[in-house]
């Protein structure tokens, strides 16, 4: 946390070469979340891209409230439920709204995201509201409290924490269900 | 384990790594932004007002007059008059040429320096770390070493050598974590970005006085009862101590100082280990697998807070010392079990919820809750008005909180003891041919007196100046212990002897009073009328020091802290023939107070 607001404040000041520190450390984990959001790694370097272009132009007036981690969690969430939606406009679908293909858990695809071991639970991530989705990598994945998912999603803490829930509920039953087959 | 029952896990485990063409194109975006901070550096560097000067060619001369003479007064302002202002970011860079460091931290009103030596990497961060407490308690000294990632404890009055510890955030007491000046320094320019702090500087003209920084909270945050003065190096510009106050009782009362002694001084390198310290008959426990603390979880923190608080009432209730162990202070089960040692808990009364500390310096929260309490077959209620509880952050799992410290004090449960002042005489405490095994339950009192020498409230019982002072008012008296008078005066002031009765065979001192000052005394007269001379044993407990007085003549004396128990002391006596005047000084030091009295059959 501290080295993060050292980070900032050299940012600040205008040393943008901490930008490379600050993109290598938490670059993975960036990529990772954009990914379980989208479902497309191709699309989530786009978000994280887009995020550090952003951060990048915003040197001097950048004030970090939080942690450096939890806000650009939430400018990759922010970025990829804009491109969900894009999509959605695209395409008249949207990620949440499954296909058959997105049904089935054997589809390559999720093997390809997060390898075999993690087929299961990407395939179960692919179909949870996108929403609900969101609050809990966001949650769960970065460590973001219930009360700044609120703020992000612009809703209130007892809705944030439903959705919270019914995706684990919801998770729970896919993976279960899977399990069993 | 089915993968549903472990979502959040499998989750924490998704991974994926950035592709060379993503770096590539951050890493681009980035120096094309790098470029243009340069260019536009340079151009913002040139006035726009020079071109303008300088295509006309009247102005020329003009122009370069006026540059030399302000250069000339830029130079000689510069270099006479106005000194170079200091800012804290130069306190920021001075400490990346800090090697090494010796620091004394003073706690407990001045009466306990802690003593703490660091080394560091050519970054200013800390790489080796050894913090010396000469007194935790019952625990005695503590010194904990932390050098090439191995974490390590060493308790000589127990003789035990605890290695392997994940995080030395906060173990046995000691919170390592605030130590760190480098640290402190790097927060606060952050904090007064943010407006959590006002700095206000005070730079004296005179080079060999100390930089002052006063470091104050704003109205309404957390903190505004807290103040710090940083007093730094003029020279170096680092900082040579740091004073902490906290506004209480109308005025800014001295919480603690940290004394940073010798920088960049050659530490010797068997600082950082124990080798030449330890004995090799020391008890060895290695901590590398004890759990550390409450997993945060799906809690918010307050909940949390107010979860660990619970767990450990918990445990301790059920004398589950393996577990309160880790809940607070990361010790092994018989090091938890002698720290509560006599803490008999019943159950729990109640929990308040947690509310966020209010100290700068603690990043965390503060509960509190009542239990019942059972101390020498006496029940009391045990408040408990400060649990203070904070994230700790070991490498694995970051969302882990523990207990860093405890405080309570103990309320009776009214009832079992009666005091009156009318008919005060000797007839009323005689106890005709006191047969062995009779508790003897009526006395006359004389107290709660205070210390005659009296220790300043807010030091810790168990710290020198504590001890010091508790036992000075132990060893002193004044009284006639032969010639027993309804009325004395001690230190000028009149006391009366009163008639007490107890219900308990235990005698429950604290019911004297309804304040809580823990340190009291009290004198217990009574008469024991025998047929004959008899030879015996008087059987005593005692909460906590007791001396005893028969006919006049010191028989017993015993100075300790300790739970009240039948029997705790033997005193071999001879009672005479006729009456027999007993006397008992009961002194309390810490929570419940009281004692027992009886003949044995010895």
């Amino acid at each position: 946390m501290l080295e993060d607001k050292l980070l900032i404040w050299k940012f600040n000041r205008g040393n943008r070469n901490v930008l490379r520190g600050i993109y290598e450390k938490y670059k993975d984990d960036l990529v990772t979340l954009a990914a379980a959001l989208l479902n497309d790694v191709s699309s989530a370097e786009d978000v994280v891209h887009d995020v550090f272009a952003s951060f990048i132009e915003s040197s001097r007036k950048f004030r970090l409230t939080g942690t450096l981690k939890g806000y650009l969690a939430t400018c990759v969430a922010n970025n990829a439920r804009n491109k969900n939606k894009a999509r959605r406009t695209h395409r008249g679908i949207a990620l949440d709204e499954a296909s058959p293909a997105q049904m089935d858990s054997n589809n390559p695809e999720f093997r390809a995201i997060f390898g075999e071991e993690l087929r299961q639970l990407s395939w179960a991530l692919g179909q949870l509201p996108y929403e609900q989705r969101e609050v809990l990598l966001l949650h769960t994945y970065n460590g973001m409290k219930f009360k700044a998912i609120a703020r992000q999603q612009n809703v209130s803490i007892n809705t944030v924490q439903g959705r919270y829930r019914y995706a684990l509920d919801k998770l729970r039953s896919m993976l279960n269900g899977e399990v069993k087959k | 384990m089915r993968p549903a029952d472990n979502i959040n896990e499998l989750i924490k485990k998704l991974k994926l790594k950035a592709s060379p063409d993503l770096d590539k194109r951050v890493h681009n975006d980035i120096s094309r932004a790098l470029t243009k901070s340069e260019k536009t550096k340079s151009v913002q560097q040139e006035p726009n007002i020079w071109r303008t000067i300088m295509n006309s060619r009247i102005p020329k001369l003009a122009a370069a007059a006026v540059i030399i003479i302000a250069a000339g007064i830029f130079l000689y302002t510069n270099s006479t008059i106005v000194p170079t202002a200091y800012a804290l970011q130069d306190t920021i860079e001075a400490y990346n040429s800090v090697s090494s460091l010796h620091m004394g931290i003073t706690v407990w009103q001045g009466t306990r320096t802690d003593e703490v030596w660091l080394e560091c990497d050519r970054y200013g961060n800390i790489s080796r770390i050894r913090y010396h407490t000469p007194n935790s308690g019952d625990l005695g000294s503590v010194t904990i070493v932390e050098s090439d990632g191995k974490s390590e404890a060493w308790l000589p009055r127990l003789n035990v050598h605890m290695s392997g510890y994940r995080n030395l955030g906060s173990v046995l007491g000691v919170y390592v974590s605030q130590v760190d000046p480098k640290g402190l320094v790097e927060s606060l320019y952050q904090q007064e970005l943010l407006g959590e702090v006002i700095l206000d500087v005070n730079e004296p003209v005179q080079k060999d006085k100390p930089i002052e920084i006063s470091v104050t909270y704003p109205e309404g945050s957390l903190s505004e009862n807290w103040k710090k003065v940083l007093y730094i190096d003029q020279g170096t510009k680092l900082v040579k101590k740091i004073d902490k106050f906290e506004f209480k009782d109308e005025q800014y009362q001295h919480d603690s100082t940290i004394e940073l002694l010798d920088y960049n001084q050659q530490i010797d390198p068997a600082i950082f280990s124990f080798e030449r310290e330890i004995p090799s008959d020391a008890i060895v426990m290695d901590m590398t697998c004890v759990e550390v603390g409450l997993l945060q979880g799906d809690m918010t923190e307050e909940e949390t807070a107010t979860e660990i608080t619970r767990q450990l009432f918990e445990a301790l209730i059920a004398k589950d010392y393996i577990r309160a162990g880790q809940l607070c202070i990361v010790g092994p089960a018989f090091l938890t079990e002698q720290l509560f040692e006599g803490v008999n808990l019943i159950e729990i009364t109640s929990i308040e919820p947690a509310r966020p500390s209010t100290d700068p310096d603690e990043k965390g929260f503060t509960c509190s809750g009542k239990v019942l309490f059972k101390s020498g077959g006496l029940f009391y209620v045990q408040n408990v008005p400060k649990v203070e509880v904070r994230q700790i952050n070991t490498a694995s799992e970051p969302n882990r909180w523990m207990i860093v410290g405890l405080s309570g004090n103990v309320y009776p449960l009214p009832g079992s003891v009666t005091v009156s002042k009318s008919s005060v005489d000797l007839d009323a405490v005689t106890y005709d041919n006191l047969a062995p095994g009779e508790f003897m339950k009526k006395w006359l009192v004389l107290g709660p007196l205070p210390y005659p020498y009296p220790v300043n409230k807010n030091v810790h019982f168990a710290s020198e100046e504590a001890e010091r002072e508790a036992r000075a008012s132990f060893d002193t008296d004044s009284l006639d212990f032969l010639n027993f008078t309804p009325k004395v005066k001690i230190d000028n002031t009149e006391y009366e002897w009163a008639v007490l009765v107890s219900e308990d065979n235990m005698v429950d001192l604290t019911q004297l009073t309804e304040e809580h000052d823990d340190r009291k005394i009290a004198y217990l007269w009574a008469q024991i009328d025998m047929p004959e001379d008899r030879a015996g044993t008087l059987g005593i407990g005692s909460d906590d020091g007791v001396k005893v007085w028969l006919n006049g003549e010191l028989v017993h004396n015993n100075w300790m802290h300790r739970i009240v128990r039948a029997d705790n002391d033997r005193v071999p006596v001879t009672l005479r023939k006729g009456k027999n005047e007993l006397v008992l000084k009961v002194q309390n030091v810490i929570d419940p107070w009281g004692f027992c009295c009886r003949l044995l059959d010895e």
